[in-house]
């Protein structure tokens, strides 16, 4: 008989915390729109690609990847280890899913954003199979749906824009954004500023792909310390 | 392979790594030290990509001209890191980047 107002409950709560999230990512979707029309992408074909990385700094990789030159394997490469935390939110996230129907389980995952991820770590009212459905197919709907969107427009102003705009600095100032707050303990931050001067250290699309390389090896060096 | 299909490509992996864990792969299981350079790859690929940006594919000794993407980064990433949410500091990056540029 609760029903109805079950389904109210979940949805506004969705909308409810999807709005702020929405108006945090739209800088993001707004440079790589941007970014993706003075690269020469269709406004179409960089708007389904938004739809189906659903993922911006690895979405942002392929763009500026290949604008500074590199192989195509190179931004597929970058975009990838990007997005293998996707691995992580999956399984740390998989006991919400456990009770789901066959559909869902397959189909709901492609809303997993870092966003819907700590959304939903933040509420500790999801144990409803059905409400937690509700909650995370209106709020991760709504974000993708905010999210092409703000990629398009991105895609139309983007070539209104003056030249001497440094939309580079707008991507790299986005992704120093993103990077900051991980860095809260010594271990991150010294694989990240490994990583960051071996990239800076070699010219062209390698550089990429080195510092990811150093700091991943960095990384497995600290873990083999004792603590 | 052009950007679109590089996008294209990115998706379905990026899909495959959502739905892994919860449909097919236990990622729970795997060993401690996989998790770990899991945990690693992330800041590291980030911090790369701001590196790449701010050389801006130039060598070390033409970095005097990538100096505003510089002080955009090190401003944004100073004030994200003591704020929530990123919209303030990118927008004050970007106000030092193009003030410096205008110089």
């Amino acid at each position: 008989m609760n029903r109805p107002s079950s389904l109210d409950n979940s949805v506004a709560a969705a909308v409810r915390d999807t709005l702020p999230v929405a108006a945090s990512i739209a800088p993001l979707a707004l440079v790589i729109g941007a970014t993706a029309a003075r690269s020469g992408v269709p406004v179409l074909a960089d708007v389904v690609g938004a739809a189906l990385v659903f993922a911006g700094a690895a979405h942002l990789a392929v763009l500026t990847t290949l604008a500074a030159g590199a192989a195509a394997l190179t931004a597929l490469a970058a975009a990838v280890l990007i997005n293998i935390r996707l691995l992580l939110y999956s399984a740390s996230i998989e006991p919400r899913f456990r009770d789901q129907p066959r559909w869902f389980r397959w189909l709901g995952p492609a809303l997993l954003i870092d966003q819907t991820y700590l959304m939903v770590l933040a509420r500790d009212d999801l144990d409803d199979p059905a409400r937690f459905r509700r909650y995370w197919s209106c709020a991760g709907g709504l974000l993708l749906g905010c999210w092409v969107t703000t990629v398009a427009l991105g895609s139309v102003l983007g070539p209104l824009l003056p030249s001497g705009l440094p939309l580079d600095a707008a991507a790299v100032a986005v992704l120093a954004g993103m990077l900051a707050p991980r860095l809260r303990a010594w271990r991150p931050a010294v694989v990240a500023l490994s990583a960051l001067l071996a990239a800076a250290a070699v010219p062209g699309g390698v550089g990429l792909l080195v510092g990811i390389v150093a700091g991943v090896t960095v990384g497995a060096l600290l873990d083999r310390r004792p603590s | 392979m052009s950007a679109v299909a590089v996008l294209l490509a990115v998706g379905a992996v990026s899909w495959l790594f959502r739905v892994a864990a919860i449909t097919f792969l236990p990622a729970a299981r795997l060993p401690y030290a996989a998790r770990r350079l899991l945990d690693h790859a992330v800041p590291a690929a980030l911090a790369a990509m701001v590196g790449a940006g701010i050389a801006g594919g130039t060598a070390v000794a033409d970095l005097a001209s990538r100096l505003p993407v510089l002080f955009c980064a090190v401003v944004t990433a100073v004030l994200a890191w003591r704020m929530r949410g990123i919209v303030l500091p990118v927008m004050a990056g970007l106000a030092v980047a193009w003030a410096l540029s205008a110089l």
